[in-house]
């Protein structure tokens, strides 16, 4: 079994994120039992202009074997990347291997968390209000089918995005901004 | 401890005089008393300031207080109330908006900031968990609001920076400037809340918390939150909301014919040109949401050419409402002048009034190309409202004279121009023309902020049915919009104390105290915002005991007017609604506000708030009633009250 959380926007006006940050609250009780930001293992980006766009781990599986004291598995009922939590030294070095950003230090414990799937079922999928969370999963692990219809449905949403923005001008240029960026500091 | 969750537990003072930080314990007596966010802020003024100073003085307060559900997951629960002494009215102020700003103060640790003095230059106030510092911002002065939270964000390097920033308005202390929340995620646009921000030297506050702010009872919570969607599954109320945004309200307006259109003077108008199916056909470019919210009535706005071209911004109906107040129903110039309007940081709905009052001068020739700067001031044209709100904003030429408000413009202009101001208390209009829904008329006199549609819901006449009316409010009548009289007096008492909740807990009146049926709108706005409320703190409050937490806060800014000299007699509206018929036709073409009725229901809404009748002004017994022996006693020492 593999499972993912993916973005998917849909081409009318209230099918994109909305940037309202439920997610993140709602991600942050499940696994906290308290409201916080630095604990949700989702996170909403903003750019300037009006994009919005949830970002979470997407069970790539890069960070296994990368612990030095092999606390990350797959769990392979729920299809998810684990952290042994309890056990974790916060040493960082998982975070360092993550492309997306999807492992953070919990800002109290300084444990890594990241997404757990909430155990199969995403809590934040069935809250959010535009419907934009989705889980897809399939039956065969390495399918790259599925994989490349994950980066598909990413991509069509991204341009759907950009289309529509163009006119816009400040909202992509915001975006142009971040990612000549990226090199440096950002 | 009884609270376990909900509130951070600290007050944090921040004295700019002197750059004093100081950390209080929150008392669970006094959160449970007074809730949160506008709760909260009414009472520390009233206890705080003393009587009759200049709103522009450093004496005077700013309160930033979150609601109490304001940054927990609840449903549409991030409003946050700023409190002050208003230099529109002169009386009790306060100003909400949405945002990140409250949750970030609550993630620090703070339920409420107290900020007093003023800083002998330009600065901005930084809190992030216990490091709160007053720091120099000498190089933002002169950026407008957007830009300034930009700049922050940027330069402290914090992507999810939260911001209360001022624009080039507030630091000219125009009286009706705004502050922004997050570079224009939400504005605190009423009252002139940017011009007290001004006057300390105070460009901007920033925010970022780290810490949790804890929750009593998932499990409650969440079944709460599913009853909340649930509720909003079915009400019909929700589809229009979410297809079009706030602009639907047009629709509203013209079945009715209430525009306000030319300064107040006409009821129906043409209003094709913001239609809300073409705002959604050619500008809107996407849904969007403040915190948390499963409505999503706000839009993004794009303009793809013309000379507005790349234009980008949030619309509310109020910006489109007043720009028909001045004539002007070009989407395109609406929404150029509300993205102007939140970049220089100026209430959309005052500038508004005051630029339709300037109209209305100049078309009745009290104002005169000499006092303009040769500029025509005539209704409908779009590019004076612009050019005339940058003037505003910058106290440029006869703006320095409008920055002051309707109220204060019409006495300097004189010649009988404060017929024109269309202001209650000194704060300018808003919302629908009264004399087609007369209850309006009483709501809007009575409200504790001047002018306002959001102090109270009259509109519930138009939900309830004739049967709910009598149970409710003691008389069928009070469901009749035109000509009812009976049971309106309690009607607008009951909504007050109603959508003051929303206020308490910080959710917002379109999610919570809006409806299309009575039904739903208690359910939603009593009985599940106080369950949500139960379930984050673990206290066990009754429906009746939040209603009466709204009606103890409503009193404490009765107290407060009455403090500084409010009665009866400004309990009204401007003379043209009595006056004047309604022009232009329609629904309510000639109509006007009957006197003797207003008066009839202003008598019935003093008696059931167990005021006094002839002065309108509270009497001590009840405010003892309502747990406000403090508030009672202040007052006996200054005025005679009955009791």
């Amino acid at each position: 079994m593999r499972r993912q959380i993916v973005y998917i926007a849909r081409v009318e006006l209230e099918g994109r994120c909305t940037g309202c940050r439920l997610c993140e609250l709602i991600c942050s009780m499940t696994h906290t039992g308290a409201f916080n930001p630095d604990k949700a293992r989702i996170r909403v980006v903003s750019f300037d202009g009006g994009i919005d766009i949830p970002t979470t781990c997407n069970q790539c599986g890069l960070c296994l074997g990368r612990c030095p004291i092999n606390l990350i598995k797959l769990d392979t009922k729920t299809g998810s990347i684990t952290i042994d939590e309890d056990k974790c030294t916060g040493c960082g070095v998982c975070i360092e291997w993550c492309p997306i950003g999807a492992i953070s230090l919990n800002p109290e414990t300084s444990k890594a968390q990241k997404c757990d799937l909430c155990g199969g079922s995403p809590e934040c999928v069935k809250y959010c209000p535009s419907k934009v969370l989705h889980m897809l999963e399939t039956s065969s692990p390495r399918s790259i089918e599925f994989r490349r219809k994950i980066y598909a449905a990413t991509l069509a949403g991204n341009e759907q995005l950009l289309r529509d923005y163009k006119y816009g001008d400040s909202a992509i240029q915001s975006l142009i901004k971040v990612s000549s960026k990226a090199g440096g500091k950002c | 401890m009884l609270i376990k969750g909900g509130y951070a537990g600290k007050i944090l003072r921040v004295d700019l005089s002197t750059d004093k930080v100081k950390v209080e314990d929150l008392k669970e007596d006094f959160a449970s008393k007074y809730v949160g966010g506008r709760g909260f802020g009414s009472i520390i003024l009233f206890k705080e300031l003393e009587p009759e100073i200049d709103p522009l003085d450093p004496r005077n307060l700013i309160i930033v207080t979150p609601g109490a559900l304001t940054g927990t997951a609840a449903p549409a629960a991030s409003r946050t109330t700023i409190t002050f002494k208003s230099p529109l009215s002169n009386l009790h102020g306060d100003s909400a908006s949405s945002g990140l700003f409250g949750a970030n103060l609550k993630y620090s640790g703070y339920d409420s900031l107290i900020i007093s003095g003023k800083a002998s230059t330009p600065v901005y106030i930084y809190i992030e968990d216990d490091k709160v510092e007053v720091r120099d911002a000498k190089r933002l002065w002169g950026r407008t609001a957007g830009d300034t939270h930009k700049f922050l964000r940027d330069e402290l390097n914090i992507p999810d920076l939260s911001t209360l920033t001022i624009g080039q308005a507030g630091e000219k202390l125009v009286r009706y400037a705004s502050v922004i929340t997050d570079g224009g995620a939400g504005v605190h646009a009423r009252c002139g809340v940017g011009a007290v921000f001004g006057s300390k030297n105070l460009k901007a506050i920033a925010a970022r918390g780290h810490r949790d702010l804890h929750l009593a009872d998932p499990d409650m919570f969440r079944k709460t939150f599913q009853e909340y969607l649930n509720v909003i599954a079915v009400d019909p109320y929700v589809p229009p909301a979410k297809k079009y945004g706030t602009p639907r309200f047009i629709y509203h307006r013209a079945k009715f014919g209430i525009h306000g259109a030319e300064n107040w003077q006409f009821g129906a108008y043409e209003w094709s040109g913001v239609d809300p199916e073409l705002l959604r056909s050619d500008y809107s470019i996407k849904a969007a949401s403040c915190p948390n919210c499963p409505i999503m009535c706000r839009r993004e706005f794009a303009i793809r050419s013309g000379r507005f071209s790349g234009t980008v911004s949030k619309m509310e109906w109020e910006s489109i409402a007043r720009a028909i107040t001045c004539g002007v129903t070009d989407a395109e110039a609406i929404i150029y002048q509300t993205r102007l309007a939140n970049m220089y940081g100026i209430d959309a709905e005052s500038v508004g009034d005051t630029i339709a009052f300037a109209m209305e001068c100049y078309q009745k020739g009290l104002l005169t190309p000499q006092d303009t700067g040769g500029l025509e001031l005539k209704f409908k044209d779009p590019d004076v409202m612009i050019e005339l709100t940058r003037r505003i904003a910058l106290r440029e030429g006869i703006g320095d004279l409008l920055a002051e408000g309707t109220l204060r413009a019409a006495a300097k202009i004189g010649k009988g121009a404060e017929r024109f101001a269309m202001q209650i208390k000194g704060v300018e209009m808003s919302a629908g023309d009264p004399r087609g829904m007369p209850v309006r008329a009483v709501s809007y006199a009575t409200g504790t902020r001047g002018a306002d549609h959001l102090r109270s819901n009259p509109y519930i006449e138009e939900i309830a049915t004739p049967q709910e009316a009598k149970e409710w409010f003691g008389s069928e009548e009070a469901s009749d919009i035109k000509s009812g009289v009976k049971g309106k007096g309690r009607l607008v008492k009951w909504s007050e104390d109603f959508v003051t909740i929303g206020d308490l807990l910080g959710l917002c009146k379109f999610a919570y105290y809006r409806s299309a049926t009575f039904e739903y709108l208690r359910r939603k706005g009593i009985e599940i915002a106080t369950r949500l409320y139960n379930s984050v703190t673990g206290l066990n409050i009754s429906g009746e005991d939040m209603m009466r937490a709204g009606e103890r806060v409503f009193n404490v800014e009765k107290a407060f007017n009455t403090r500084e000299g409010a009665s009866r007699k400004d309990d009204t509206i401007p003379a043209r609604f009595f006056e004047e018929p309604l022009l232009g036709g329609g629904p309510s073409g000639g109509a006007v506000v009957d006197r003797d009725k207003f008066q009839t229901i202003l008598d019935e809404y003093y008696e059931s708030r167990g005021w006094d009748v002839s002065t309108g002004l509270p009497r001590l017994g009840r405010l003892r009633e309502l747990g406000l022996e403090e508030v009672a006693m202040d007052l006996s020492k200054r005025i005679s009250l009955k009791d």
